[in-house]
């Protein structure tokens, strides 16, 4: 435990110094889940200096590199959750029904303890998500688990692309609609917000376009939402889009069709069963919960097979969290998949390992065991679709992050020295009370709208 | 403590409103230059044989110092003494050049909380509402004379750069001198930095911190293209349409071309890394202030040269709790459990983070200034003390309060030593000021004399006996317009550890405690949360004790502010 | 407002039609009635050990576990060979049947109005055809105890069998007073409230149950003493009706506690009134598990699939509450604490199971355990002969998310293994028409 403390007060002080965020590591004769190359039997791998350079048996790594014995151990890609809201100290800014130019990648939060409860889940990857009071919301941020920096920079995980949140439905129809009598207060209010967004960003796109040509010798104004806009137009930004309703999510494809835009992620998508061909034909993909539903009338007729129907209608699906809770145990909501669908292991891994790469456009980086990816690994007790499975270690670009014999009690970074031991517990409603309509109930107390307020509070999920 | 109004006729009635306190007779304490007292005989003096510290680490023992006309006129040995002088024997006694403060509100009250104006669209709210006036500067709220000032200056402090009060864009700061006079008089140096900060009205667009870094950035960037345009206007306007002069744009225009100085206040560790990203990304010249924790961001600071005003509030002393253990030997010995000796362990090593920063950063080389935001100045002297002994040098302490400020603030040519044609700015201290005992007799800003009276030692009776000055049972009452509520406050304890609770005559047999009490000499601040509707209230009092009777005030968000006014019915022991 | 109800009948019609489409669409599958012979199935009975067997119910119960039983002329066989047979789960927590939809208040029926209300019977306002009751049961989950919840005394609970149309039908004979502990501390770091107030808050919500207990017992003392005298009751008093049983130590009182301090401040409570108390909820059980023995405290504790309570404590504190507790002693049950997905009992069971409890005694908490909690051991919680035919067939470890449960029966009825989420599942997993 000592050893511990001490491990963690020198992460803080030198992890800032660039080049200590990759590691190299020898992972000897483990059952290795490639998920996209099948199952080696007492395998090795081999990392160094982040990357997997080495995949075989019986591989001899440079003196003094460090080994991990797997015998007997279950090796998979590192997890990643394709909709999360840990690490970051901000999401909603719920003022405005279009907040495309925010971005919580500017309110990073390396220290939130949930990152190290996360990998120990043997999740290395979360799409650090904004939520979803706006219709378009802000942009997001993909991190890797680098428990330990202090620099939120480090968080980052660099090159992957641009990310935006959308919402449709109940959400931003009661933040705007009922709770500011701003328009949208319907799902035809919803679609006007996207039509309009574009339709501006495209007029900006021209006048500035027109200005560098010289046709126009006054600069236009700099409107950093339209810009963000104008990128989704340019394909830079995948959007990912809260939805649940299968009529919306028709809906946001056609305007996406009218506009040209390609790249597209639907989370939730509680009835997206119900549109999977609609879903596979434009090239959707579908980031769903493994079982969670009726705790909104739009998530009423829901199914837990809905990942199993996607998944056989040919829509790349993955599995995600939005919840700090859920982030922990991804490979037991990938494993519900077996029960409600009959995935086989493959198709069941593949929905919290590569799937969601491949949303996030990571998939070349990330997401499955080869040669030349990076070093993001968790290591089992079990396989880890079975129940009892326990994560053992989890390693992030060849440096471990988690391991199950080295765990202090306390592995908080950020300790305020003014904190009693005895008030340190959160109570259960504070717990449930974050994810997708975050800061929102605040921002409506200070809004005047006390009875919705307490609305908003008795809700349990608010995704 | 639930005070109903009763009255049918109070506008209030129909809301239900618990409220309290009280009114405040600002006496401007002592320094005013009013007719009532005795201008003053001389602007000369002549210290005798006091032990001048020139500049940190340069300190000529047993000189004579001489001020004059608000100068520092001659340091050195065997200088007569002129005949205007008023002369001081200092055997024994340090000079120190003024401590100045690189970041903070001192002089500027608290705004009263104003009724919020209806933001119809909360995604497009006026740009003042939304905390954006870096038009603005401190004219607009200082407030001479404020109790601030004299605090600041009664622990060494003989200038600071103040900052308006507000959110995310305030305006600009302005060099103040700690006199009680008007502003023209205290002004040094005008828009010396542009304050930034990342704090929201929660309610309007930007009311996170990502909303922040996005306005920022659209605010800057915009500002350029004013600026562009300005200046290709008037290079030649033929066929161009008029800029429009946005005054929150063209205010921000000289940051832009790196002529003003943005102070980021940047306390918590994340806040650091997001300034810094918004100064790398944008290039603006930055400072950061109000820092608490740092250390782990010291290698990018030194990277980018940002500097620093570390803040000189420090979190509370964690006790040693074996020698309160053994002090105590009839307690029974708690056994702690494995998590819980981490989670104390792990609050000592943050505790000596804190603490240690300003030595981290001496040791990596990078100069700092401190500022004086968020904490009460009579904790400064042994906040700056405890840094010593957590491994900072008295020498780098004292270049924060000295020169560093004076050359971070641009006026190190007139401040910041005791050197002859400096500005007689001086803190005068028994023995050394890193010792525990040392006390500061004079401060003179500007060649005016403050004599710093220790706080009266009547207190020390009371204390032995467990009890404050102001302990006992007081009568209160809130006035309302034409209603008034009346009630009761109890006041016990010493007076670093009062509690207060009040009750209200309608309701004796409710009690409500106060919070964040703070007390500085006779003025009582505290916060109570009281039930209106189900929905909570926080009552914020402040109140002016004066021998048995108090005045004062109370304000309840946007319900408006009270006078309040009470005397005392008991002491403690009667 | 009425802006709202226009928006509920809205719904209501939503419902209405989509109800009629589905039933003219689907052929509905009722549940069938025995006698039914299990032939040769490894049976897991929880309390006589693992064994291949046969077991016939008749009527609702288990009327045989052995070999070469006499059966009716009448009987269903089911061919078990290979398969493996569980007594039904129970769940000791839920608001199953009290919430539909969480997020719409008029379909949440958990929390009435006023702190003090323990006549509140959640049994009346339990919906049988609640659309989590079939999602539930068809992973295992035969019986859960609905609670009313939030206010100090929020009313009175009921154990209750997921098949059935009336509440009456379904309730498996348990019900509970149910009380929420004064949570006395600071509830986390945004609580801004002084020491002196947390104290003083404290002292105030100790005062209003110690009064109210002072209350109960004296209406008690009356009650029984104008009972002596077969006088009539004096006045209308439902809430100390309700509370006569738990004072008079006939029934036990559920106590919802869950942080350190606040189950030390409860433990000290019930060991003052003389109150045979189960605790529920427990979340910090694992720190106080001495405590908990010696005061002969009962624990219903979950969910366990939940983030720890404190920042500072282990990742697994939630994972392994449940094993400390078993391990000094105490006699514990596992809840979900959930409504529409109770159905992730098995899974938190096979958690607690991992993080040291194991598998055996991961399976007590949420079949005997309870069942002895709730005073139905009699009837509940195992498979022997003459107990309450709530079983059901899997091809494998039901804990296991591989595992198929293929036959489910309540109080003796065959019960079809559908529900809204495989009826959806296989009327869209191939569209018709499809692109």
């Amino acid at each position: 435990m000592n050893t511990r403390i001490i491990y963690t007060t020198l992460l803080c002080f030198l992890l800032p110094f660039i080049g200590f965020n990759q590691g190299s590591i020898l992972i000897k004769n483990g059952t290795i889940l490639t998920v996209t190359k099948g199952t080696l039997q007492n395998a090795d791998i081999f990392m160094e200096n982040g990357k997997i350079t080495d995949i075989g048996k019986n591989l001899k790594a440079p003196v003094g590199t460090k080994t991990v014995d797997a015998t007997g151990m279950f090796v998979m890609p590192g997890i990643i959750d394709a909709h999360s809201h840990i690490a970051i100290d901000a999401v909603n800014e719920a003022t405005s029904p279009n907040t495309a130019d925010v971005n919580v990648g500017d309110a990073l939060n390396p220290l939130d303890v949930a990152i190290y409860r996360a990998l120990a889940g043997g999740v290395t990857i979360s799409h650090a998500m904004h939520g979803s009071a706006n219709a378009i919301g802000g942009q997001c941020e993909t991190i890797k688990h680098r428990y330990g920096v202090v620099n939120p920079e480090e968080l980052r995980m660099v090159g992957a692309p641009r990310t935006i949140k959308f919402a449709l439905g109940e959400n931003p129809v009661r933040v705007h609609g009922e709770g500011n009598k701003i328009s949208p207060a319907t799902r035809m209010g919803v679609e006007q917000v996207f039509r309009q967004a574009f339709s501006e960003a495209k007029l900006y796109m021209k006048a500035w376009d027109e200005y560098k040509k010289g046709l126009i010798l006054n600069s236009p104004m700099y409107n950093r939402r339209l810009e963000t806009i104008a990128d989704i137009l340019k394909g830079n930004i995948i959007i990912h889009c809260h939805s649940y309703r299968a009529d919306e999510i028709l809906m946001l494809m056609n305007v996406l069709k009218d506009f040209g835009i390609e790249k597209i992620c639907f989370q939730h998508v509680n009835e997206g069963f119900k549109v999977a061909p609609e879903l596979a034909a434009f090239g959707a993909s579908a980031s769903v919960f493994s079982d969670w539903w009726a705790y909104k009338f739009e998530v009423y007729y829901s199914t837990a097979y809905n990942a199993a129907i996607l998944t056989r209608n040919g829509v790349v699906t993955s599995i995600n969290s939005d919840s700090d809770e859920l982030i922990r145990h991804l490979y037991l909501e990938a494993a519900k998949t077996q029960r409600y669908g009959d995935l086989n292991d493959d198709e069941a891994l593949a929905l919290i390992t590569i799937n969601p790469a491949k949303q996030l456009g990571i998939d070349h980086r990330v997401g499955s065991i080869e040669i030349g990816k990076e070093g993001d690994i968790a290591i089992f007790d079990k396989h880890p679709l079975s129940v009892y499975t326990i994560p053992q270690m989890t390693i992030v670009d060849g440096i471990i992050r988690f391991d199950i014999n080295n765990d202090a009690p306390d592995m908080r970074l950020d300790v305020n020295p003014e904190d009693k031991f005895a008030s340190d517990y959160l109570e259960e409603a504070l717990l449930k009370e974050d994810n997708c309509l975050q800061g929102v109930s605040e921002w409506l107390l200070q809004s005047d709208h006390a009875s919705y307020l307490r609305f908003i509070y008795s809700q349990r999920h608010s995704h | 403590m639930r005070i109903q109004f009763t009255s049918k006729h109070s506008f209030f009635s129909d809301k239900h409103i618990f409220i309290l306190l009280l009114w405040m007779l600002y006496l401007p304490l002592g320094f005013s230059q009013n007719s009532d007292t005795p201008k003053e005989v001389t602007n000369t003096y002549y210290f005798k044989n006091i032990n001048v510290v020139v500049k940190p680490g340069q300190v000529l023992e047993s000189h004579q110092l001489i001020l004059k006309n608000g100068l520092i006129d001659a340091v050195g040995k065997n200088l007569t003494v002129p005949a205007e002088a008023m002369v001081i024997v200092a055997d024994s006694l340090f000079a120190y050049p003024g401590f100045i403060d690189a970041f903070s509100h001192t002089g500027i009250p608290k705004t009263e909380n104003k009724d919020q104006q209806k933001v119809n669209d909360p995604g497009n709210p006026p740009d003042d509402i939304a905390g954006i006036t870096p038009q603005k500067s401190v004219a607009e709220t200082y407030k001479t004379a404020d109790k601030s000032i004299g605090d600041m200056r009664s622990v060494g402090f003989t200038m600071s750069n103040v900052s308006p009060r507000g959110l995310m864009l305030p305006g600009k700061t302005s060099l103040l001198l700690h006199l009680d006079e008007d502003l023209d008089k205290v002004s040094f140096k005008k828009d010396v930095a542009m304050t930034a900060q990342f704090t929201t009205n929660r309610s309007v667009y930007p009311s996170t911190v990502i909303g922040v870094m996005s306005k920022f950035r659209d605010l800057y960037k915009n500002s350029e293209i004013l600026g562009a345009s300005h200046e290709k206007y008037m290079m030649n306007p033929s066929g161009l349409q008029r800029p429009v002069y946005k005054k929150e744009e063209w205010a921000l225009f000289p940051v832009t071309q790196k002529k003003l100085p943005v102070f980021f206040v940047a306390s918590s560790s994340n806040q650091v890394f997001r300034a810094l990203e918004l100064k790398k990304e944008l290039g603006f010249s930055m400072v950061l202030v109000d820092v608490k924790q740092a250390w782990a961001a010291l290698p990018e600071l030194k990277k980018h040269g940002v500097l620093t005003a570390l803040s000189l509030e420090l979190p509370e002393e964690i006790k040693d709790k074996g020698k309160e253990e053994s002090k105590d030997s009839t307690s029974v010995k708690k056994q702690l459990s494995a998590e819980e000796m981490d989670f104390e362990k792990k609050k000592v090593q943050s505790y000596k983070q804190h603490v240690g920063q300003a030595a981290e950063f001496e040791k990596a080389g990078l100069p700092f200034s401190f500022s004086a935001l968020n904490v009460k100045p009579q904790d400064i002297p042994k906040n700056i003390r405890r840094m010593v002994k957590e491994g900072l040098s008295e020498k780098a302490a004292l270049e924060a309060l000295t020169t560093n400020p004076a050359t971070l603030l641009g006026v190190s040519s007139s401040m910041g030593t005791i050197e002859k044609g400096k500005v007689a700015n001086i803190v005068v201290t028994e023995k050394n000021f890193f010792d525990d005992k040392s006390k500061i007799k004079y401060v003179f800003v500007d060649g005016k004399m403050f004599e710093i009276i220790a706080p009266k030692s009547d207190k020390k009776g009371n204390e032995e006996a467990g009890k404050g000055p102001l302990s006992g049972i007081w009568s209160f009452t809130v006035e309302m317009g034409a209603q008034s509520q009346k009630g009761t406050m109890t006041i016990s304890g010493k007076p670093e550890k009062y509690t207060i609770s009040l009750t209200s005559d309608d309701k004796p047999d409710e009690s409500e405690s106060a919070y964040d009490i703070k007390v500085q000499d006779k003025i009582v601040t505290f916060s109570l949360s009281t039930d209106a509707d189900g929905s909570s209230i926080t009552l914020d009092f402040e109140l002016n004790f004066e021998g048995n009777t108090f005045s004062g005030e109370v304000s309840a968000n946007e319900m408006g502010t009270f006078p309040v006014k009470g005397e005392k019915k008991s002491n403690p022991n009667q | 407002m009425l802006y709202k109800i226009q928006k509920f009948s809205q719904v209501l019609i939503f419902f209405c039609v989509f109800l009629t489409q589905n039933m003219s669409a689907q052929q509905i599958k009722k549940a069938v009635s025995g006698p039914f012979l299990l032939k040769n199935g490894t049976v897991h009975s929880v309390t006589n050990g693992n064994f291949i067997a046969d077991i016939l119910i008749q009527g609702d119960k288990i009327v045989s576990v052995g070999k070469n039983i006499v059966t009716p002329s009448n009987t269903q066989e089911i061919d078990c060979t290979g398969k493996h047979i569980y007594p039904g789960f129970i769940d000791g927590g839920t608001r199953l049947g009290l919430a539909e939809i969480e997020s719409i208040s008029v379909t949440n029926d958990f929390h009435e109005l006023g702190d003090f209300i323990p006549h509140m019977k959640a049994l009346t306002a339990i919906n049988p055809n609640s659309v989590s009751i079939p999602v539930t049961r068809v992973n295992g989950v035969t019986t859960v105890f609905s609670k009313p919840e939030r206010s100090t005394f929020p009313g009175t609970g009921a154990l209750i069998d997921l098949f059935g149309y009336t509440p009456e039908q379904m309730y498996a004979g348990a019900e509970g007073v149910m009380m929420t502990f004064p949570s006395t501390g600071r509830r986390g770091r945004f609580d801004r409230r002084s020491d002196e107030d947390i104290k003083k808050d404290s002292e105030k919500a100790m005062q209003k149950i110690n009064d109210i207990w002072t209350k109960a017992k004296l209406y008690a003392t009356i009650d029984s003493a104008l009972a002596v005298e077969k006088k009539p009751k004096s006045s209308y008093n439902p809430q100390m009706d309700a509370l006569l049983p738990v004072v008079r130590k006939e029934a036990k009182l559920f106590i919802e506690v869950n942080k350190k301090d606040d189950i030390e401040l409860a433990v000290k409570w019930v060991k003052e009134n003389g109150i045979r108390a189960v605790f529920t909820g427990v979340a910090e059980g694992s720190r106080v598990t001495s405590l908990l023995k010696e005061n002969n405290i009962e624990v219903i504790t979950g969910p366990v699939l939940r983030v720890p309570g404190r920042g500072s404590a282990p990742f697994d504190e939630s994972y392994r509450n449940a094993s400390e507790m078993v391990k000094a002693g105490i006699l514990v049950a596992i809840r979900t604490n959930d409504a529409e997905n109770v159905r992730n009992l098995p899974f938190n069971a096979a958690y607690a199971a991992s993080f040291g409890l194991g598998i055996e005694e991961a399976l007590k908490c949420i079949t005997i355990n309870p069942a002895k909690i709730f005073g139905v051991d009699k009837t509940y919680g195992s498979i022997e002969q003459g107990k309450t035919a709530n079983l059901f067939i899997s091809n494998g470890d039901p804990f296991e998310l591989k595992t198929r449960i293929e036959y489910l029966f309540i109080r003796g009825w065959n019960v079809p293994m559908e529900s809204r989420h495989t009826l959806l599942y296989d009327e869209f997993i191939e569209r018709n028409p499809g692109k």
